[in-house]
Protein backbone atom coordinates (compact mmCIF):
# COMPACT_ATOMS: atom_id res chain seq x y z
CA UNK A 1 0.00 0.00 0.00
CA UNK A 2 3.09 2.63 0.92
CA UNK A 3 4.05 2.44 -2.23
CA UNK A 4 0.85 1.93 -4.29
CA UNK A 5 -0.50 5.18 -3.22
CA UNK A 6 2.31 7.52 -4.07
CA UNK A 7 2.33 5.68 -8.14
CA UNK A 8 -1.25 6.30 -7.72
CA UNK A 9 -1.21 9.85 -6.72
CA UNK A 10 1.60 10.53 -9.13
CA UNK A 11 -0.24 8.71 -12.08
CA UNK A 12 -3.15 10.97 -11.54
CA UNK A 13 -0.55 13.86 -11.15
CA UNK A 14 0.68 13.16 -14.39
CA UNK A 15 -2.38 12.04 -16.24
CA UNK A 16 -3.50 15.60 -15.28
CA UNK A 17 -0.75 17.64 -16.22
CA UNK A 18 -1.31 15.62 -19.75
CA UNK A 19 -4.82 16.46 -20.14
CA UNK A 20 -3.93 19.79 -19.22
CA UNK A 21 -1.46 20.90 -21.31
CA UNK A 22 -3.48 18.98 -24.59
CA UNK A 23 -6.75 19.78 -23.61
CA UNK A 24 -8.30 16.94 -22.64
CA UNK A 25 -6.09 14.86 -25.23
CA UNK A 26 -7.54 16.61 -28.32
CA UNK A 27 -4.35 18.76 -29.06
CA UNK A 28 -1.22 16.72 -29.50
CA UNK A 29 0.58 19.55 -31.45
CA UNK A 30 0.81 23.13 -30.61
CA UNK A 31 -1.54 24.08 -33.83
CA UNK A 32 -4.13 22.32 -32.85
CA UNK A 33 -3.36 24.19 -28.84
CA UNK A 34 -3.78 27.88 -30.09
CA UNK A 35 -6.86 26.48 -32.15
CA UNK A 36 -8.56 25.74 -29.02
CA UNK A 37 -6.98 28.43 -26.98
CA UNK A 38 -7.80 30.69 -29.31
CA UNK A 39 -11.46 29.88 -29.62
CA UNK A 40 -11.68 29.66 -25.53
CA UNK A 41 -9.88 33.10 -25.23
CA UNK A 42 -9.90 35.43 -28.00
CA UNK A 43 -6.94 37.97 -27.81
CA UNK A 44 -6.50 41.38 -29.16
CA UNK A 45 -4.80 41.92 -32.33
CA UNK A 46 -2.22 44.68 -31.56
CA UNK A 47 -2.56 47.30 -33.78
CA UNK A 48 0.08 47.86 -36.94
CA UNK A 49 0.72 50.31 -39.57
CA UNK A 50 0.21 48.46 -43.16
CA UNK A 51 0.32 49.32 -46.91
CA UNK A 52 -2.39 47.35 -49.62
CA UNK A 53 -2.28 46.56 -52.54
CA UNK A 54 -3.19 50.03 -53.90
CA UNK A 55 0.02 51.67 -52.32
CA UNK A 56 -2.62 53.10 -49.47
CA UNK A 57 -0.76 53.20 -46.00
CA UNK A 58 -3.28 52.58 -43.13
CA UNK A 59 -3.57 50.96 -40.02
CA UNK A 60 -5.19 47.91 -38.55
CA UNK A 61 -7.33 49.30 -37.03
CA UNK A 62 -9.14 50.26 -39.54
CA UNK A 63 -10.83 47.40 -39.87
CA UNK A 64 -12.58 47.38 -36.69
CA UNK A 65 -16.18 47.34 -36.30
CA UNK A 66 -15.97 44.36 -38.89
CA UNK A 67 -15.10 41.27 -39.01
CA UNK A 68 -12.40 40.13 -40.33
CA UNK A 69 -11.04 37.03 -42.16
CA UNK A 70 -7.33 36.96 -42.75
CA UNK A 71 -4.56 34.86 -44.02
CA UNK A 72 -0.79 35.11 -44.64
CA UNK A 73 1.10 34.38 -47.41
CA UNK A 74 4.36 35.90 -49.01
CA UNK A 75 3.71 36.54 -52.63
CA UNK A 76 6.45 34.41 -54.22
CA UNK A 77 5.60 31.02 -52.76
CA UNK A 78 4.33 28.72 -55.48
CA UNK A 79 2.39 26.32 -52.88
CA UNK A 80 0.46 26.98 -49.98
CA UNK A 81 -0.15 30.80 -50.55
CA UNK A 82 -1.80 30.43 -54.22
CA UNK A 83 -3.94 27.59 -52.43
CA UNK A 84 -4.67 30.11 -49.54
CA UNK A 85 -5.51 33.05 -52.46
CA UNK A 86 -8.31 30.55 -54.28
CA UNK A 87 -9.35 29.72 -51.17
CA UNK A 88 -10.09 32.82 -49.79
CA UNK A 89 -11.66 33.79 -52.99
CA UNK A 90 -13.98 30.70 -52.22
CA UNK A 91 -14.74 32.02 -48.86
CA UNK A 92 -16.03 35.60 -50.54
CA UNK A 93 -18.13 33.37 -52.99
CA UNK A 94 -19.86 31.98 -50.18
CA UNK A 95 -20.22 34.63 -47.39
CA UNK A 96 -24.00 36.15 -47.64
CA UNK A 97 -24.89 38.74 -50.24
CA UNK A 98 -24.20 42.37 -49.10
CA UNK A 99 -22.32 41.45 -46.42
CA UNK A 100 -19.01 41.37 -48.26
CA UNK A 101 -16.81 45.07 -47.50
CA UNK A 102 -19.60 46.54 -44.86
CA UNK A 103 -19.37 43.38 -42.30
CA UNK A 104 -16.85 41.38 -43.42
CA UNK A 105 -13.04 42.05 -44.91
CA UNK A 106 -10.74 40.08 -46.16
CA UNK A 107 -7.06 40.52 -45.17
CA UNK A 108 -4.39 38.78 -47.13
CA UNK A 109 -1.12 39.65 -45.05
CA UNK A 110 2.60 38.93 -46.23
CA UNK A 111 5.38 38.36 -43.58
CA UNK A 112 7.46 39.02 -46.29
CA UNK A 113 7.56 43.05 -46.70
CA UNK A 114 10.88 43.66 -47.66
CA UNK A 115 10.13 41.88 -51.16
CA UNK A 116 6.09 42.22 -51.24
CA UNK A 117 6.10 45.29 -52.56
CA UNK A 118 2.40 47.24 -53.59
CA UNK A 119 2.99 45.30 -57.20
CA UNK A 120 3.54 42.16 -55.95
CA UNK A 121 0.80 42.55 -53.28
CA UNK A 122 -1.57 43.90 -56.67
CA UNK A 123 -0.78 40.82 -58.64
CA UNK A 124 -1.42 38.32 -56.02
CA UNK A 125 -4.46 39.57 -55.16
CA UNK A 126 -5.29 39.91 -59.12
CA UNK A 127 -4.91 36.07 -59.73
CA UNK A 128 -8.07 36.05 -57.16
CA UNK A 129 -10.13 38.85 -57.88
CA UNK A 130 -8.83 40.89 -54.92
CA UNK A 131 -10.49 44.20 -54.59
CA UNK A 132 -9.19 47.08 -52.37
CA UNK A 133 -12.34 47.67 -51.16
CA UNK A 134 -13.25 44.60 -49.71
CA UNK A 135 -9.98 42.32 -49.81
CA UNK A 136 -6.75 44.01 -49.13
CA UNK A 137 -3.55 42.17 -49.80
CA UNK A 138 -1.32 44.04 -47.62
CA UNK A 139 2.33 44.10 -46.07
CA UNK A 140 2.97 45.29 -42.39
CA UNK A 141 5.03 47.86 -42.30
CA UNK A 142 6.15 47.72 -38.59
CA UNK A 143 5.49 45.42 -35.58
CA UNK A 144 5.71 42.16 -38.11
CA UNK A 145 6.93 39.80 -35.46
CA UNK A 146 4.47 40.91 -32.55
CA UNK A 147 1.77 40.16 -35.37
CA UNK A 148 3.22 36.53 -36.11
CA UNK A 149 3.46 35.91 -32.35
CA UNK A 150 -0.15 37.01 -31.87
CA UNK A 151 -1.31 34.79 -34.88
CA UNK A 152 0.89 32.25 -33.55
CA UNK A 153 2.49 32.08 -37.14
CA UNK A 154 5.90 30.55 -37.52
CA UNK A 155 7.84 31.19 -40.33
CA UNK A 156 11.19 29.49 -41.69
CA UNK A 157 13.08 30.45 -44.42
CA UNK A 158 14.48 28.09 -46.47
CA UNK A 159 16.82 28.55 -49.38
CA UNK A 160 14.96 30.46 -51.19
CA UNK A 161 11.26 30.14 -50.07
CA UNK A 162 9.97 30.05 -46.55
CA UNK A 163 7.72 27.16 -44.81
CA UNK A 164 5.21 28.39 -42.99
CA UNK A 165 1.80 27.37 -40.68
CA UNK A 166 -1.54 28.24 -43.52
CA UNK A 167 -4.92 28.66 -41.61
CA UNK A 168 -8.14 31.15 -41.89
CA UNK A 169 -7.65 33.93 -39.07
CA UNK A 170 -11.32 35.19 -37.84
CA UNK A 171 -11.27 38.64 -36.32
CA UNK A 172 -14.04 39.90 -34.53
CA UNK A 173 -15.52 43.45 -34.52
CA UNK A 174 -13.32 44.20 -31.40
CA UNK A 175 -10.33 43.34 -33.42
CA UNK A 176 -9.74 40.38 -31.17
CA UNK A 177 -8.28 36.78 -32.58
CA UNK A 178 -11.55 34.76 -32.01
CA UNK A 179 -11.28 31.72 -34.75
CA UNK A 180 -8.44 29.83 -36.47
CA UNK A 181 -9.62 27.20 -39.22
CA UNK A 182 -8.28 24.82 -40.86
CA UNK A 183 -6.83 25.34 -44.19
CA UNK A 184 -8.35 22.82 -45.70
CA UNK A 185 -12.20 23.53 -44.39
CA UNK A 186 -13.13 27.18 -46.03
CA UNK A 187 -16.45 25.73 -45.17
CA UNK A 188 -15.65 26.13 -41.80
CA UNK A 189 -14.90 29.96 -41.93
CA UNK A 190 -18.18 30.58 -43.67
CA UNK A 191 -20.13 28.95 -41.24
CA UNK A 192 -18.28 30.80 -38.18
CA UNK A 193 -18.76 34.51 -40.26
CA UNK A 194 -22.79 33.78 -40.75
CA UNK A 195 -22.90 32.91 -36.84
CA UNK A 196 -21.48 35.91 -35.92
CA UNK A 197 -23.23 38.37 -38.43
CA UNK B 1 37.26 14.27 -5.74
CA UNK B 2 35.08 11.21 -3.69
CA UNK B 3 33.02 9.30 -6.23
CA UNK B 4 29.51 11.22 -4.67
CA UNK B 5 31.26 14.87 -5.63
CA UNK B 6 32.48 13.58 -8.88
CA UNK B 7 28.99 11.91 -9.90
CA UNK B 8 27.33 15.50 -8.64
CA UNK B 9 30.06 17.04 -10.54
CA UNK B 10 29.28 15.61 -13.54
CA UNK B 11 25.42 16.23 -13.42
CA UNK B 12 25.33 19.52 -12.54
CA UNK B 13 28.30 20.17 -15.09
CA UNK B 14 26.48 18.18 -17.92
CA UNK B 15 22.89 20.23 -16.88
CA UNK B 16 24.74 23.72 -17.07
CA UNK B 17 26.41 22.94 -20.34
CA UNK B 18 23.16 21.95 -22.02
CA UNK B 19 21.69 25.07 -20.61
CA UNK B 20 24.43 27.42 -22.68
CA UNK B 21 22.84 29.04 -25.73
CA UNK B 22 25.31 27.43 -28.16
CA UNK B 23 24.55 24.06 -26.76
CA UNK B 24 20.38 24.56 -27.18
CA UNK B 25 21.27 26.40 -30.34
CA UNK B 26 22.57 23.67 -31.67
CA UNK B 27 20.87 20.35 -30.30
CA UNK B 28 17.40 22.70 -30.78
CA UNK B 29 18.16 23.25 -34.87
CA UNK B 30 16.74 19.57 -35.75
CA UNK B 31 14.02 17.76 -34.39
CA UNK B 32 16.61 14.77 -33.43
CA UNK B 33 18.38 16.68 -31.92
CA UNK B 34 15.64 18.41 -29.71
CA UNK B 35 13.49 15.31 -28.82
CA UNK B 36 16.39 12.60 -28.79
CA UNK B 37 19.75 14.60 -28.04
CA UNK B 38 18.57 17.14 -25.78
CA UNK B 39 15.94 14.95 -23.79
CA UNK B 40 18.07 12.36 -23.39
CA UNK B 41 21.20 14.34 -22.45
CA UNK B 42 19.35 15.97 -20.29
CA UNK B 43 18.31 12.40 -18.64
CA UNK B 44 21.52 11.25 -18.43
CA UNK B 45 22.35 14.59 -16.50
CA UNK B 46 19.05 13.67 -14.29
CA UNK B 47 20.64 10.34 -13.84
CA UNK B 48 24.32 11.53 -13.10
CA UNK B 49 22.52 13.51 -10.05
CA UNK B 50 20.99 10.48 -8.93
CA UNK B 51 24.21 8.66 -8.60
CA UNK B 52 25.78 11.43 -6.54
CA UNK B 53 22.98 10.27 -4.04
CA UNK B 54 25.13 7.31 -3.03
CA UNK B 55 24.48 3.27 -3.74
CA UNK B 56 20.72 2.50 -3.85
CA UNK B 57 19.09 1.12 -0.84
CA UNK B 58 16.04 -0.75 -0.52
CA UNK B 59 14.69 1.59 2.10
CA UNK B 60 15.41 4.78 0.77
CA UNK B 61 12.35 7.30 0.89
CA UNK B 62 11.00 5.68 3.10
CA UNK B 63 9.75 2.70 1.32
CA UNK B 64 7.76 5.25 -0.83
CA UNK B 65 9.42 4.18 -3.55
CA UNK B 66 9.76 0.35 -3.22
CA UNK B 67 10.63 -2.04 -6.81
CA UNK B 68 10.66 1.92 -7.90
CA UNK B 69 7.34 1.60 -9.01
CA UNK B 70 6.98 5.55 -8.09
CA UNK B 71 9.86 6.76 -9.17
CA UNK B 72 9.30 5.02 -12.69
CA UNK B 73 5.75 6.46 -12.98
CA UNK B 74 6.88 9.80 -12.12
CA UNK B 75 9.51 9.49 -15.19
CA UNK B 76 7.31 7.88 -17.94
CA UNK B 77 5.01 10.61 -17.24
CA UNK B 78 7.36 13.27 -17.64
CA UNK B 79 8.87 11.73 -20.46
CA UNK B 80 5.69 11.43 -22.22
CA UNK B 81 4.56 15.08 -21.35
CA UNK B 82 8.34 16.43 -22.95
CA UNK B 83 8.20 14.52 -26.04
CA UNK B 84 4.86 16.00 -27.22
CA UNK B 85 5.06 17.73 -30.15
CA UNK B 86 3.09 20.62 -28.36
CA UNK B 87 5.61 20.75 -25.52
CA UNK B 88 8.82 21.04 -27.82
CA UNK B 89 7.29 23.68 -30.23
CA UNK B 90 6.13 26.00 -27.07
CA UNK B 91 9.56 25.21 -25.33
CA UNK B 92 11.26 27.36 -28.23
CA UNK B 93 8.35 30.06 -28.44
CA UNK B 94 7.95 30.30 -24.46
CA UNK B 95 11.33 30.49 -22.19
CA UNK B 96 9.14 29.65 -19.07
CA UNK B 97 8.20 26.50 -21.33
CA UNK B 98 11.64 26.07 -22.12
CA UNK B 99 12.69 26.64 -18.16
CA UNK B 100 10.21 23.95 -17.11
CA UNK B 101 11.73 21.54 -19.49
CA UNK B 102 15.43 21.92 -17.90
CA UNK B 103 14.46 21.78 -14.60
CA UNK B 104 11.70 18.86 -15.08
CA UNK B 105 13.39 16.35 -17.73
CA UNK B 106 16.80 15.77 -15.15
CA UNK B 107 14.59 16.24 -11.92
CA UNK B 108 11.64 14.45 -12.12
CA UNK B 109 12.98 11.99 -15.43
CA UNK B 110 16.52 11.38 -14.94
CA UNK B 111 17.14 11.67 -11.18
CA UNK B 112 13.94 8.54 -10.34
CA UNK B 113 14.99 6.69 -13.17
CA UNK B 114 18.51 6.48 -10.94
CA UNK B 115 17.01 5.76 -7.85
CA UNK B 116 14.68 3.45 -9.55
CA UNK B 117 15.79 1.32 -11.95
CA UNK B 118 17.89 -0.50 -9.97
CA UNK B 119 15.75 -1.46 -7.46
CA UNK B 120 12.93 -2.63 -10.54
CA UNK B 121 12.29 -6.33 -10.44
CA UNK B 122 14.20 -7.77 -12.78
CA UNK B 123 11.06 -8.85 -15.10
CA UNK B 124 9.57 -5.06 -15.20
CA UNK B 125 12.79 -3.84 -16.43
CA UNK B 126 12.96 -7.09 -19.17
CA UNK B 127 9.07 -5.83 -20.04
CA UNK B 128 10.42 -2.14 -20.28
CA UNK B 129 12.74 -2.96 -22.88
CA UNK B 130 10.63 -5.23 -24.63
CA UNK B 131 7.85 -2.14 -24.91
CA UNK B 132 10.56 0.57 -25.73
CA UNK B 133 11.38 -1.35 -29.23
CA UNK B 134 7.81 -1.27 -30.69
CA UNK B 135 6.96 1.51 -29.07
CA UNK B 136 10.11 3.39 -30.83
CA UNK B 137 8.77 1.77 -33.98
CA UNK B 138 5.88 2.80 -33.93
CA UNK B 139 6.55 6.48 -33.04
CA UNK B 140 9.31 6.67 -35.96
CA UNK B 141 6.29 5.36 -37.94
CA UNK B 142 3.68 8.11 -36.93
CA UNK B 143 6.24 10.75 -37.57
CA UNK B 144 7.28 9.47 -41.17
CA UNK B 145 3.73 8.97 -41.98
CA UNK B 146 2.21 12.03 -40.97
CA UNK B 147 1.31 14.36 -43.73
CA UNK B 148 1.18 17.59 -42.03
CA UNK B 149 4.11 19.24 -39.93
CA UNK B 150 3.80 18.43 -36.30
CA UNK B 151 5.72 20.57 -35.27
CA UNK B 152 5.25 24.49 -36.15
CA UNK B 153 9.07 24.85 -35.47
CA UNK B 154 10.37 22.11 -37.73
CA UNK B 155 10.36 21.26 -41.40
CA UNK B 156 8.57 17.78 -43.09
CA UNK B 157 12.40 16.58 -43.72
CA UNK B 158 12.92 16.49 -39.83
CA UNK B 159 10.24 14.52 -39.10
CA UNK B 160 11.51 11.37 -41.43
CA UNK B 161 14.90 12.47 -40.09
CA UNK B 162 13.07 11.94 -36.36
CA UNK B 163 11.60 8.28 -37.50
CA UNK B 164 14.80 7.27 -38.71
CA UNK B 165 16.47 8.21 -35.69
CA UNK B 166 13.68 6.21 -33.74
CA UNK B 167 14.43 3.15 -35.87
CA UNK B 168 17.47 3.04 -35.61
CA UNK B 169 17.74 3.34 -31.50
CA UNK B 170 14.83 0.68 -31.99
CA UNK B 171 17.62 -1.51 -33.81
CA UNK B 172 20.55 -0.76 -32.06
CA UNK B 173 18.18 -2.35 -28.71
CA UNK B 174 17.34 -4.87 -30.44
CA UNK B 175 20.72 -6.16 -32.38
CA UNK B 176 21.83 -5.18 -27.77
CA UNK B 177 20.06 -8.23 -26.83
CA UNK B 178 19.70 -10.24 -29.67
CA UNK B 179 23.52 -10.53 -29.14
CA UNK B 180 23.68 -10.76 -25.59
CA UNK B 181 20.89 -13.56 -25.46
CA UNK B 182 22.96 -15.37 -27.53
CA UNK B 183 26.37 -14.77 -26.98
CA UNK B 184 26.22 -12.83 -23.26
CA UNK B 185 27.26 -14.60 -20.09
CA UNK B 186 24.84 -13.93 -18.08
CA UNK B 187 21.96 -16.47 -17.56
CA UNK B 188 18.39 -15.25 -17.09
CA UNK B 189 17.66 -16.36 -13.98
CA UNK B 190 20.30 -14.19 -12.49
CA UNK B 191 19.18 -11.03 -13.54
CA UNK B 192 15.34 -11.68 -13.35
CA UNK B 193 13.71 -11.83 -9.84
CA UNK B 194 10.61 -11.00 -8.44
CA UNK B 195 11.41 -9.91 -5.07
CA UNK B 196 13.35 -6.48 -3.86
CA UNK B 197 17.13 -6.10 -4.35
CA UNK B 198 18.69 -7.84 -2.10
Amino acid sequence: MRTLIPALVVAALGIGALAWATYGGQALTAEEARRIAVAKHPRPVPDFPLQTQDGTRTRFTALEDRLVVATFIYTRCRTMCPLLGMRMARIREALPKGTLGEEVRLLSLSFDPERDHPAQLRDYGRRYGAKPANWWVARPLEGLEEVLDTFGVVVIPTRREFRHNGAFYLIDRRGRLAGIYDKQYPERVVAAVRARL
Amino acid sequence: MKPRAGWLVAGLGGWGLLALPPARAVLEASLPGHMVGQIGLLVAAGWLLGRSWGPVTPGELGGWNRYGATGLVVAIFTLAFWILPLSLDTALQDPAWETAKFLAVPLLAGLPLCRSWSRLPGLARALLWAHLIPMLAVMGWIYHEAPVRLCNAYLLDQQALLAWTLWGIAAAITAFWTIRAFLGQAPLRKTIYLGERP
